[in-house]
């Protein structure tokens, strides 16, 4: 008797263990979809800015017309692949292919917000100066959230890699998440917003 | 990179282990209620209530025991009862000190900025949007959180912290804000001081029944002889007075240590949120280079531990919530301290005196004048160092740290004159201590043999050290130093210029109230001339001849008045032209009877200093 139930107590406690590790897992996980979820919304704050930005600027810098092409042209691309990659945040394909999306706007908004150096009308612009302002915010944002997200991969991928952690994650399939890696070279350097 | 995930650990570690060590205290104390009731004063009940069935049989005293665990009660109730009514009104604090809340809509450009950064820091840390709150009406620079989890968290900032620092450093410390919501810090320091409030609660009732049972018992005392059962009791409330007392000494002390790492940790999630530790570091500077971080309205310990930067004074450092800021900055980023932010001004300020002086010198008049000066060039340079050098190795040595700071800068403003000197003796041995006192006069004593350039460079190797004493401590040198100056009352040019060299390097006073008028130039100018030997006839044409040099004409400067500490922050706001004919006006002054003395030539320099232009080394 005391024999079955010190093995119905050790099969329990076990059992505990499990799904203290399973909840731990799907926990990290979820905070990894929302910390994802989060850059989506700071891209898409972004791209609403843009037509804004651009709206603005024109009235004062009208020959660099192929600048603002570039760059609402980017954002339309970078909007295409967001959507593809917020349905499957685990896709690393998509993901990279978002990565490379946003460096080409964050390329060529810096393209821009340099070219606004020249114009020293626009620069005291009150609207403009409250848009770069939003701007400078928002690529905060997104680099934040970009953060956050890594950091909350870091948790996650800890969290699964460790044994005992590691089996369970094995037998109930969580896949390792990626993180924001930057591809393009000209993303790396930080855009300079002047306020 | 991984730095502050380390710094992270250690923080987290170390605070656990303080409360480890609170715990082990409380069951220690109750231990020892147990223990005083049993040894000292439980057999004398005993004998009266329970007659021969002792304590002893049993193996424990159930009286004591009935003591300690009443003893136990009150106190939790004391802590429950406390606790409940810090958490019924979370949000009361920044509403009870009339903070304003900020909105996304807010009109102005600082706040707007300030809730970007909010919401840039709460996307950092994965913590829902808090309350944004500014303290309108405080100047010094701060701020805190309140609120008691991640969702009715409030983050607030005074107007000071809005207008001192720059996006990066407000970032900085916001985030070190979201550090202490995310690490709990709120909850944690508000039960800390629950147990403080309530072991004090104990005291203060003891105390109370104390004196209502001295009153009682020596009434009793006098109509009857037996007075014992009192007696007992007294005793008994005399050791829940000590135990109170000694708890809230302990759990006072046991949460600042608790508060300061959780500070670490806060500083070390900050850079985890920001990645820019220069940031925080040089917000942390700003505070200790004169900014100030006391508010004005403190309500009690409440805010106090969660502040970013002390909110109170404290009586010892044992007491006090936050670690010193340079213990902070040197965690933070360990290259910071080295390069204190007014050194950094300072090669900034070295760097714009040079563009200027170009400017200066592109007309041929001041460059031939200026070239009689010596140019600052290489050599100078190498001159200047050897000079420090000899300075470094000499017996002034000893007094080129942050304890020889003080001394060293009253014995500079020592009067030569023996009549005066006296007097400034005597006032020197009333406001600092003996020690410093005899100091001061050692290192006055030495600098008697150095040269003047040496003495400049003297000057110049303080400054830096102000960066490494206290705020305190360098209000109490400038206040002292004041002292000296004003002490007969007669401000002596040159003693007020060095006050003020050493007041504006540490506060960074510059260009405040417009340009200088022409009767502030004018006694500039005179004070200069009376510098020279001491002959008023040498003086007088000195300043004449100065004076034509300067506005083209003839000046009457026989009644001249003017507060010099006034007209040098004033200087820097004059064009570059005008700088250039001061600089003419003043060689003419000091060079008038072709011999340059010491404080000609100091006060010179600190003229160039104040017009931010370079003032070249001279040698004679």
């Amino acid at each position: 008797m005391t024999g079955v139930l010190i093995i119905l107590g050790v099969l329990f406690a076990a059992l505990m263990l499990i799904l203290g590790i399973y909840n731990g897992l799907v926990t990290a996980r979820n905070q990894v979809k929302n910390a994802f979820a989060q850059i989506d919304v700071q891209l898409k704050r972004r791209y609403d800015l843009i037509p804004n930005l651009v709206e603005v600027a024109k009235k004062y810098m009208a020959h660099e017309k192929d600048t603002f092409e570039a760059v609402v042209k980017a954002r339309n691309v970078a909007i295409s692949s967001q959507k593809a990659a917020s349905e499957d945040p685990s896709d690393g394909e998509a993901v990279e292919k978002l990565n490379k999306a946003e460096g080409e706007v964050s390329s060529t908004l810096g393209r821009l917000l340099m070219l606004t150096e020249n114009y020293p009308e626009l620069k005291a612009d009150s609207t403009m100066n409250k848009l770069t302002e939003e701007l400078t915010s928002t690529e905060n944002k997104v680099s934040f959230s970009r953060q956050h997200y890594n950091d909350s991969v870091m948790a996650y991928n800890n969290k699964r890699e460790v044994f005992p952690n590691s089996v369970i994650a094995g037998m109930f399939n969580f896949k390792a998440s990626s993180y924001f890696e930057i591809e393009n070279a000209v993303e790396k350097e930080a855009v300079k917003v002047q306020l | 990179m991984s730095h502050f995930f380390e710094n992270q650990k250690i923080a987290r570690a170390k605070s656990r282990n303080i409360i480890l060590v609170f715990l082990l205290f409380l069951a220690l104390q109750l231990a020892a209620f147990y223990y005083l009731i049993s040894r000292y004063f439980g057999p004398i009940f005993l004998t009266e209530n329970y007659g021969e069935y002792t304590y002893v049989d049993r193996g424990y005293d159930p009286l004591a025991l009935k003591f300690a665990i009443f003893f136990a009660a009150v106190l939790t109730i004391l802590f429950l009862f406390k606790r409940v009514s810090f958490f019924s009104n979370p949000s009361s604090i920044p509403e009870a000190m009339s903070a304003k809340q900020v909105l996304s809509t807010s009109k102005t450009p600082e706040e707007q900025i300030y809730y970007n950064i909010v919401s840039e820091m709460s996307l950092a840390s994965g913590i829902p949007m808090p309350k944004v709150y500014v303290l309108k009406q405080e100047q010094a620079i701060n701020a805190f959180t309140s609120g008691y989890s991640h969702q009715n968290a409030n983050i607030v900032v005074t107007q000071g912290a809005l207008e001192s620092f720059t996006r990066d450093e407000l970032q900085a410390v916001v985030a070190h804000e979201f550090g202490h919501i995310v690490s709990g810090d709120v909850k944690a320091n508000i039960n800390l001081l629950a147990v403080y409030f309530s072991f004090s609660a104990v005291f203060i009732v003891g105390m109370r029944i104390f004196e209502v049972l001295a009153r009682t018992g020596s009434h009793r005392g006098r109509s009857s002889k037996k007075g014992g059962g009192a007696g007992q009791l007294m005793l008994v409330v005399v050791a829940i007075i000590i135990l109170g007392a000694v708890g809230a000494f302990v759990s006072r002390i046991i949460s600042a240590m608790f508060s300061r790492q959780r500070e670490y940790l806060a500083d070390a999630l900050s850079v985890q949120f920001t990645r820019y530790p220069a940031a925080l570091a040089s917000s942390l500077a700003k505070i200790r280079d004169g900014g100030g971080s006391i508010l004005k309205d403190v309500r009690g310990a409440e805010v106090s531990a969660i502040c970013f930067s002390s909110s109170l004074k404290w009586m010892s450092s044992v007491y006090d919530t936050h670690p010193p800021l340079d213990s902070r900055i040197k965690k933070i980023d360990p290259a910071f301290v080295k390069i204190g932010s007014s050194f950094k001004k300072r090669i900034i300020d070295v760097e714009l005196k040079k563009e200027n002086l170009k400017v200066a010198m592109s007309s041929e008049k001041s460059a031939q004048y200026l070239a009689t000066m010596g140019l600052l060039t290489e050599n100078d340079i190498r001159n200047a160092e050897a000079s420090l050098k000899e300075v470094k190795d000499s017996r002034l040595s000893g007094y080129l740290n942050p304890r020889g700071l003080e001394p060293l800068v009253y014995a500079l403003l020592l009067d030569e004159d023996p009549m005066h000197l006296a007097e400034q003796k005597e006032l020197l041995f009333k406001i600092v201590s003996e020690e410093t006192s005899h100091k001061t006069l050692k290192a006055f004593e030495a600098l008697h043999e150095k040269s003047s350039l040496q003495k400049t460079s003297i000057v110049e190797l303080l400054i830096p050290l102000f960066d490494q004493i206290s705020a305190s401590v360098s209000m109490r040198v400038l206040d002292n130093s004041k002292k000296l100056v004003d002490l007969d009352g007669e401000v002596t040019a040159f003693e007020s210029f060095l006050y003020l060299f050493i007041k504006k390097y540490n506060f960074g006073l510059e260009g405040r109230g417009g340009k200088p008028s022409l009767a502030d130039l004018v006694y500039l100018i005179d004070q200069m001339s009376k510098l020279n030997s001491g002959d008023s006839k040498v003086a007088d044409s000195s300043c004449k001849e100065a004076l034509k040099i300067y506005f083209g004409k003839e000046i009457n400067h026989s009644k001249t008045s003017g507060v010099m500490e006034e007209v040098l922050l004033k200087l820097s706001n004059m064009s570059l032209e005008n700088k250039e004919r001061l600089i003419q006006a003043l060689l003419k002054v000091i060079t008038f009877d072709e011999h340059l003395n010491r404080k000609e030539f100091e006060c010179f320099r600190i003229v160039c200093d104040a017009l931010e232009v370079p003032a070249p080394p001279i040698n004679i």
